[in-house]
């Protein structure tokens, strides 16, 4: 009984229970399923991307629009990072992403170079055969700045003339710097207005979103560069150089870093920029090519000295004109009068000449008569300074072998030459020693030429001659007796033979007649040695002439050997350029010390 | 004894065609009139220095104003606006003899503050030469003047009157 009353009174409660909850029941399954839906959203992530990104687009766009700098500030870090990845992760897609921007920016970059280039190009090519360089060599002397000076600044035909810096909104002048010192005036805040106006036409009337880089008029440029919150204008004149740019956003990025926050809340203050002034006095004195003179006395000084050496060389050449009129006049007057009075024989000679108003005679006449007819007719002439007569009376035999003594003048600093000339009625007659036959030949012939000489009887002796004689007779004397060491010491030192400049061979027969003696000489007395010494004169280094005096001793050795000498008995000596038996200054000493030279030593000392 | 502070100030000026605007502007910067009228074109720029004194009656601030003289304004296009932002103050000019050109005035006022929503205005009721002194409804002037917190003065840029002063009001509001 308790049982079912108390089965009924649980069943009744638990209709109660759902009479009453039934509402809340429905809530809960809802709220159950509306958790299950979340649940799923927040484990996928796509689908809990797309829930967020209408309200997070929001909440960024309303972020942005409030504080955009402060946005920027908090992002750059992050953003730049994630750029550098980015780069670093799809380099080919960067690539590709950049490529118009980066080309375009290329192909304006290059054909602005190109076109400073072929300005300069034909700018050098106009001026390069241009008589105007002499002027400029003279500018440069005249001022004392160097002539790469002017030239660079010739070829670079550039100059910044003002630089304005413009409020992007209100067109306000913030700074005004000139190349000529002078203060913003109305004219420049009018210019200023007119340049952001002529801008925001530009911008808004062919909807561009580039800004306007540049304005040209005539031979001047407005360069243009803009900043988020200030422009720069660059009144410029000529052809801009490379890297102007780039220094102008330069200074753009210094100016904007240093003054951010007074360029964002400008309130129409420039006094604050006036700092930037600095910036914009090296930027003039980087592309302004101030050429000035660089001492003003330097002038005044070159052409001080240009004048006194001008009017130096105007009389110095003045009276030389003078002086040399008067002489020749001098030496007309005295020709005619000496060749109306006077006949000269062949074998008579008048020099006249004239120098600083003296009259200078040399020469020689036959007889005493006309060396006073002479002197009596130089007496004569007028406006003469001087007279100097070195005219002397000479017979013909004389003035022969005056003439013979001229001519073989050369051959007297030679060894042996001790040439005697005898003159008998226009027949010279020649006789004593020479070198050799060469010169023997060259004598007779220069002799044969000299004017009043009929003919030549050359009765010259060789020296060579000579001592082929005496080897002859030492060896004569050796085959039927003793010959005695030091006569053939004698004999042997002294020979010398001659060599040509860089020559070592021997070539001439009377060298080889001389070695021939030489050889039978030692092939006849057996008892000494010969030592052969090598020269050189002083032409080349020292090396080298140490070398080719060996060489030259090597020939004669050689030759002697060929002809059945012991190469035992043969020793070498060679000494260069040293001990020469002449200074080396004249032709004639080196040629003496081109040679080898020769001596004895009996073979029982080695 | 401190230095005169000099700011610089863009102001514009506004109104109908033919209300007089450049003659205000030559009249105040260069003291002229001339009777030919000249249409302005595109934009003409002048800059007048205003020193302003304190209430002690001492140099308190030099105002450098750079006047924006523009043509065709009554279009209001994009490129009248992008000339008209920086500026800090207007004149808005209407002509006396065609009042239909005040009508126009509040939409030039309206427009010119959504681009610079911090500016000043001051309105000039020009031309006041042409008409009788006696017949004017200052009413509505004082209405338009006290809607905008400014002033509104009685102009002429041909005999000069009221012309200095409404300049230096507006400076004065800078």
């Amino acid at each position: 009984m308790s049982n079912s009353k108390k089965n009924k009174s649980d069943r009744e409660f638990e209709l109660l229970r759902k009479l009453l909850l039934a509402d809340d029941y429905e809530k809960l399954k809802k709220i159950e399923q509306e958790l299950k839906k979340l649940r799923k959203q927040f484990s996928d992530d796509e689908s809990f991307i797309e829930t967020l990104d209408p309200v997070i687009t929001d909440a960024l766009e309303r972020k942005i629009g409030d504080s955009k700098s402060l946005v920027a500030q908090t992002l750059a870090p992050v953003i730049s990072d994630a750029i550098k990845v980015q780069i670093n992760e799809t380099r080919e897609d960067v690539v590709d992403a950049l490529y118009p921007i980066i080309g375009q920016t290329i192909r304006k970059s290059v054909s602005v170079y190109l076109k400073q280039l072929v300005d300069s190009i034909n700018y050098r090519v106009n001026r390069a055969f241009n008589l105007s360089f002499l002027f400029k060599w003279l500018k440069s002397k005249l001022t004392g700045v160097s002539d790469g000076e002017w030239l660079f600044s010739d070829a670079l035909p550039f100059k910044i003339k003002e630089v304005f810096v413009i409020h992007k909104s209100t067109g306000l002048l913030l700074f005004f710097a000139s190349s000529t010192p002078s203060d913003a005036t109305i004219d420049q805040e009018i210019i200023s207005g007119m340049l952001s106006a002529i801008r925001n036409f530009i911008s808004e009337a062919f909807n561009s979103d580039q800004d306007l880089d540049q304005i040209q008029y005539g031979d001047q440029k407005i360069s243009l560069h803009a900043d988020r919150y200030f422009y720069l204008a660059c009144v410029v004149e000529g052809n801009i150089p490379a890297g102007f740019s780039q220094d102008l956003q330069d200074i753009a990025l210094h100016i904007h870093n240093r003054h951010f926050k007074k360029l964002r809340d400008f309130d129409g203050d420039v006094s604050v920029f006036k700092t930037v002034n600095n910036l914009f006095v090296a930027f003039f004195n980087k592309y302004n090519h101030n050429i000035v003179p660089k001492k003003k006395t330097k002038p005044y000084f070159f052409i001080t000295f240009i004048a006194v050496l001008f009017i130096f060389l105007l009389i110095f050449l003045g009276r030389f004109f003078l002086q040399h009129r008067n002489d020749e006049k001098i030496q007309q007057s005295a020709m005619s009068i000496i060749n109306k009075n006077m006949h000269l024989n062949s074998n008579e000679q008048l020099n006249i000449d004239t120098e600083k108003g003296t009259l200078f005679v040399n020469g020689y006449l036959n007889n005493m008569e006309n060396k006073l007819i002479l002197d009596s007719l130089l007496n004569t002439l007028e406006n003469i300074g001087e007279i100097d007569n070195k005219v002397r009376v000479i017979k013909p035999v004389d003035q022969i072998l005056n003439r013979v003594n001229d001519k073989i003048s050369h051959f007297r600093e030679l060894r042996h030459f001790e040439p005697v000339f005898i003159i008998q009625n226009e027949q010279v007659v020649i006789e004593g020693i020479v070198p050799n036959q060469k010169i023997k030949r060259e004598v007779a012939f220069l002799v044969g030429e000299i004017d009043g000489v009929r003919s030549v009887v050359n009765n010259l002796e060789t020296m060579s001659e000579g001592i082929i004689d005496d080897l002859g007779i030492l060896v004569g004397k050796a085959k039927t007796d003793t010959v005695k060491f030091s006569q053939l010491e004698k004999t042997i030192r002294a020979i010398v033979i001659y060599f040509d400049s860089n020559v070592a061979a021997i070539t001439s027969l009377e060298e080889h007649a001389i070695l021939e003696g030489i050889r039978d000489i030692m092939l006849n007395v057996q008892d000494f040695d010969l030592i052969i010494k090598g020269y050189a004169d002083d032409v080349s280094d020292y090396h080298y002439n140490m070398r080719l005096s060996k060489i030259r001793a090597q020939a004669i050795s050689g030759y002697l050997v060929s002809q059945g000498v012991s190469k035992d008995r043969l020793f070498i000596e060679y000494y260069g350029e040293n001990n020469p038996v002449e200074p080396n200054a004249t032709a004639e000493g080196r040629r003496k010390n081109r040679r080898v030279e020769f001596d004895i030593r009996l073979r029982s000392q080695f | 004894m401190k230095d005169v502070v000099t700011l610089s100030k863009k102001v514009c000026m506004l109104g109908a065609f033919g209300v007089g605007k450049s003659s205000l502007v030559r009249k105040y910067v260069y003291n002229i009139f001339k009777e030919d009228y000249l249409t302005t074109i595109g934009v003409q720029i002048y800059q007048k220095s205003v020193t302003l004194k304190n209430k002690a009656n001492q140099v308190g601030k030099s105002i450098n104003m750079i006047l924006w003289d523009m043509a065709h304004i009554e279009k209001f296009d994009k490129t009248i606006k992008t000339q008209i932002l920086g500026a800090s103050g207007a004149v808005l000019v209407f002509d006396l003899s065609r009042m239909q050109t005040f009508n126009e005035l509040e939409e030039h006022a309206k427009r010119f503050l959504e681009v610079n929503p911090n500016s000043k205005l001051v309105f000039a009721a020009n031309k006041i030469d042409l008409v009788d002194n006696n017949k004017l409804k200052m009413e509505q002037f004082l209405h338009l003047s006290e809607q905008y917190n400014t002033e509104c003065l009685v102009t002429s840029a041909k005999t000069g009157h009221n012309v200095e002063k409404m300049f230096s009001v507006l400076a004065s509001l800078l």
